[in-house]
């Protein structure tokens, strides 16, 4: 692929990485620009989006066009937020707020079940299974860690020598592993970006790598 | 009517999705579809609140003249410029998507690299802490950054399966436990609110 310093696309993408990783030196008044520029594009690109997906074609479509006038409810409901600005009718900024607070815990209430229920159910179910040595072994381990971790974090105040107190140290242990494990997994991603990005730079930008 | 008609409406909200989900006559009614649509329009309104907000810093800070305030002037710059442009010709449209993938795209990678340069300080800080956690804690990390990129299975035949394994049984317990606690904690949450207990989204101390 031959480079091309010039194409507007590549130097584009070029200068708004130089100017990002700029910060490595110190906190930088280019950096600051880009970075502001960054979150109005940020903030402007979620307009575009919010509006398009869920806006206009709940204004345009289905109440002007198809007549649906119940969706005209959530369009004031949503507006009411804006009474916030209202110092002496910003309690009417309640109602949307309400809505979107009961919807949430009835949502919670209603659906986290199907998703919490097979984490609990995987935990157990590989002992009925016909697997391997290590395969068994691990399922025990796996068993182990989630209950001695849910020891730790429900029993917080804990006995010395119980087997309460055991099981809430063993989880401290299991947690610190996972969180490890976490930072590693996470150290890793980041680096990969910038080995991506690097990549960009040298080969798509300038040509070095090929 | 300042507070119980919100407090009557939350009730009402939460108790519609849980008879939408639960019960036979809820589902044939289709409640659900109604609400998530209704849900999603309202709270999209929502996003113009932190647009005014940042409005009103920024032009707070330019008419101050605070130290770089033209940080400023750029970010209500790109922000109503490119609002702009996404609404007229969405954000798939020729020039909002170049700006995306040759401006905002490049942006935010290379931001989340940058991280990797501090994740790393921050490791080298907690390690200095020295006590028997985090040394566990980097460790494992330390395995499992180098088990799955090339060099583990490089340096030490089989380094890539010991990473595996922490990924798929203590790590996986760990977070499992996290999420059962979280899952728990929210399922709580979410009878306090219903039961009227819960009331910060009302103003005030938030509990009764």
């Amino acid at each position: 692929m031959g480079a091309n310093i010039f194409d507007p696309a590549n130097l584009t993408g070029a200068i708004m990485t130089l100017a990002v990783l700029t910060f490595l030196i110190k906190d930088n008044p280019v950096f600051d620009l880009f970075q502001n520029g960054f979150v109005g594009l940020y903030f402007a690109y979620s307009i575009g989006l919010t509006y398009h997906s869920y806006i206009r074609p709940t204004i345009v479509d289905d109440i002007a066009k198809k007549g649906q006038y119940s969706y005209i409810i959530p369009v004031v409901l949503g507006l009411l937020v804006y009474f916030m600005f209202v110092p002496s009718l910003n309690w009417i900024a309640r109602y949307p707020m309400s809505f979107w607070v009961g919807y949430g815990a009835g949502y919670i209430l209603a659906f986290q079940p199907g998703s919490l229920m097979p984490q609990i159910y995987n935990t157990f179910i590989k002992f009925y299974g016909k697997a391997s040595f290590l395969d068994n072994l691990n399922a025990i381990l796996l068993f182990i860690s989630v209950v001695t971790a849910l020891a730790y974090f429900f029993f917080t105040v804990r006995k010395q020598g119980t087997a309460v107190g055991f099981a809430a140290e063993t989880g401290r242990w299991v947690i610190m592993i996972a969180l490890g494990a976490a930072f590693g997994s996470t150290v890793l991603y980041r680096i990969t970006l910038f080995v991506g990005r690097m990549q960009f730079l040298l080969g798509d930008w300038l040509g070095i790598l090929k | 009517m300042r507070k119980e008609l919100p407090m009557i409406l939350t009730v009402l909200s939460g108790l519609v999705v849980i008879f939408s989900r639960y019960f036979h006559y809820g589902m044939q009614l289709g409640l659900m579809d109604t609400l998530d649509k209704w849900y999603l329009v309202s709270s999209s309104f929502a996003i113009l609140l932190g647009i005014v907000n940042l409005v009103k810093i920024h032009w707070g800070y330019i008419r101050r003249r605070k130290e770089g305030w033209w940080n400023s002037i750029v970010l209500l710059l790109c922000l109503f410029g490119y609002g702009i442009l996404t609404v007229q010709q969405t954000v798939d449209g020729p020039q909002a998507a170049w700006i995306f993938n040759n401006i905002i795209t490049p942006g935010d990678s290379t931001m989340f690299a940058l991280i990797a340069f501090f994740i790393a300080s921050a490791a080298y800080r907690a390690f200095r802490v020295r006590t028997k956690e985090a040394t566990v804690l980097l460790v494992a990390a330390v395995i499992v950054l180098l088990g799955k990129a090339p060099i583990g299975d490089a340096l030490i035949n089989g380094w890539g399966n010991v990473a595996d394994w922490i990924l798929k049984v203590p790590n996986t317990g760990g977070f499992r436990a996290i999420i059962i606690g979280a899952a728990v904690g929210a399922f709580a949450t979410g009878f306090r609110i219903l039961l009227g207990l819960e009331r910060a989204h009302l103003g005030g101390s938030g509990t009764k």
